[in-house]
């Protein structure tokens, strides 16, 4: 996803002018995210095409998006059906994409390792946020920040049940 | 050479009962904290889930006395309850950690069983962290023993290795003897289960909660006097005789001690 992202905002293609896109993948994603047609929100989670199609066409592959609507929208489903993926048992968790225009351009782009791996490991900051994001659905604001503190030092606690209660509800 | 019969199952015991904080080299500990807040992010955010609802109606109906909380509630219950419902919760959304090779979702298998029993005993951060280095060291050593041809043929490494994962974590919490912790592996090693087919329902996260769930009742269990194979690993009808082929059981405890596999956990940036 990173790859499709990545270009999809640098380049800010109008996905209705893609005329094909070429996605090579690993063993892994082929196998557990194999719904061709995905018709409720959670089997987005496990369709590559959709995926695909998300992060190229809107930048950004959040929580939100996995509802219904998202993954029988008409420009999505217009988009995914383009996506021809083909395996690479040698590429792991990576990506080799090619988008070929209805004008006859095309790009390509390769990714040996995906954002979070420990060869490309997210930042400290880049973890909280994506922590922050999720944590502030079910706690509040305070409690979400005393979390981060907390873990960040949690050698130095003493007793887990004072973790434990900023992660309930009061 | 390895030997040609290796006690997989004792070594990997002898290793969690000898192995201590202060023998983990500060970024292992570094990346072990970034994996528990990670997980309590995901696990916080999987309150949202339909799954979280129906798990924890479930252990509000049958749970016992409150001793560790469920995340992102109000309720506390038994630790193996509490367990089970932050191992569901914490894998709702697909957004916890894994290791590449494995595929193994090392800290939604291993957190909730340690989380739930250092909470009911007031044990301390080291203590959880040590136990959850340790954790995820074991079930991902075991899953890479298992070999590709175990989740290629359906089986769910995360259920399967991730319950020796849980099992280890609560076996160091309990302080268990060597002899208790290879019954703990017995215990949790003949439930090991889990299959691809649910994958897209909550039956996928479900097995990260039963693994959570078994490495508390294993661990107390054992502590308890339950007994088990003493070689449920490599034994003529273990593990690896009956969900693989061709394991790979030199690679289990190769560097054992010397290479701890949370460093090479992935943290998602994405849900899925």
């Amino acid at each position: 996803m990173n790859l499709l992202e990545e270009i999809g905002t640098r380049l800010k293609l109008d996905i209705e002018e893609v005329e094909k896109i070429e996605l090579e993948i690993g063993p892994v994603a082929s196998t557990a995210a194999a719904i061709r047609e995905p018709k409720i929100g959670v089997e987005g989670k496990f369709s590559v095409w959709f995926l695909a199609a998300l992060a190229l066409a809107e930048g950004g592959v959040t929580l939100e998006k996995f509802t219904d609507e998202k993954v029988n929208d008409p420009r999505l489903v217009r988009l995914r059906k383009k996506i021809e993926t083909r395996l690479d048992p040698r590429i792991g968790f990576g990506a080799r994409l090619r988008i070929l225009m209805k004008d006859g351009s095309e790009h390509k782009a390769f990714l040996s390792k995906p954002k979070g791996d420990p060869e490309n490991q997210l930042t400290f900051n880049e973890l909280a946020a994506k922590y922050r994001n999720a944590a502030k659905l079910a706690i509040s604001k305070e409690a979400v920040e005393s979390l981060v503190k907390e873990v960040e030092q949690l050698e130095t606690v003493r007793d887990m049940r004072d973790i434990v209660k900023w992660a309930m509800k009061d | 050479m390895m030997p040609p019969f290796m006690e997989i199952t004792k070594t990997l015991a002898e290793f969690v009962h000898e192995t201590r904080f202060k023998d983990m080299p500060e970024p292992v500990i570094q990346k072990a904290k970034e994996c528990f807040l990670d997980w309590l992010g995901v696990t916080l955010a999987g309150t949202t889930d339909p799954a979280a609802a129906v798990i924890i109606h479930y252990c509000q109906s049958f749970g016992g006395r409150p001793e560790a909380g469920i995340i992102g509630s109000d309720i506390r219950t038994d630790c193996a309850s509490a367990s089970l419902a932050n191992g569901v919760i914490g894998h709702a959304l697909d957004f916890d950690d894994y290791h590449d090779e494995t595929v193994i979702h090392a800290s939604a298998a291993c957190v909730p069983a340690i989380l739930a029993v250092a909470e009911r005993n007031s044990l301390s951060g080291q203590d959880l962290l040590e136990a959850m280095v340790l954790g995820i060291d074991v079930c991902i050593r075991i899953g890479l023993g298992l070999g590709d041809y175990h989740y290629q043929r359906g089986w769910h490494t995360t259920a399967t290795a991730g319950t020796f994962g849980a099992t280890a974590g609560v076996a160091k919490l309990l302080n268990l003897d060597v002899g208790q912790i290879i019954n703990a592996f017995g215990i949790c090693g003949t439930q090991a289960s889990g299959l691809r087919q649910v994958f897209g329902t909550m039956c996928k996260p479900f097995h990260a909660g039963k693994v959570s769930l078994e490495g508390v009742m294993s661990g107390f269990l054992a502590q308890g006097g339950f007994t088990s194979s003493k070689s449920i690993i490599e034994g003529e009808l273990g593990l690896f005789e009956v969900l693989t082929e061709n394991a790979n059981e030199g690679i289990v405890l190769d560097r054992l001690g010397a290479h701890w596999y949370v460093m090479d956990l992935s943290i998602k940036p994405y849900p899925t």
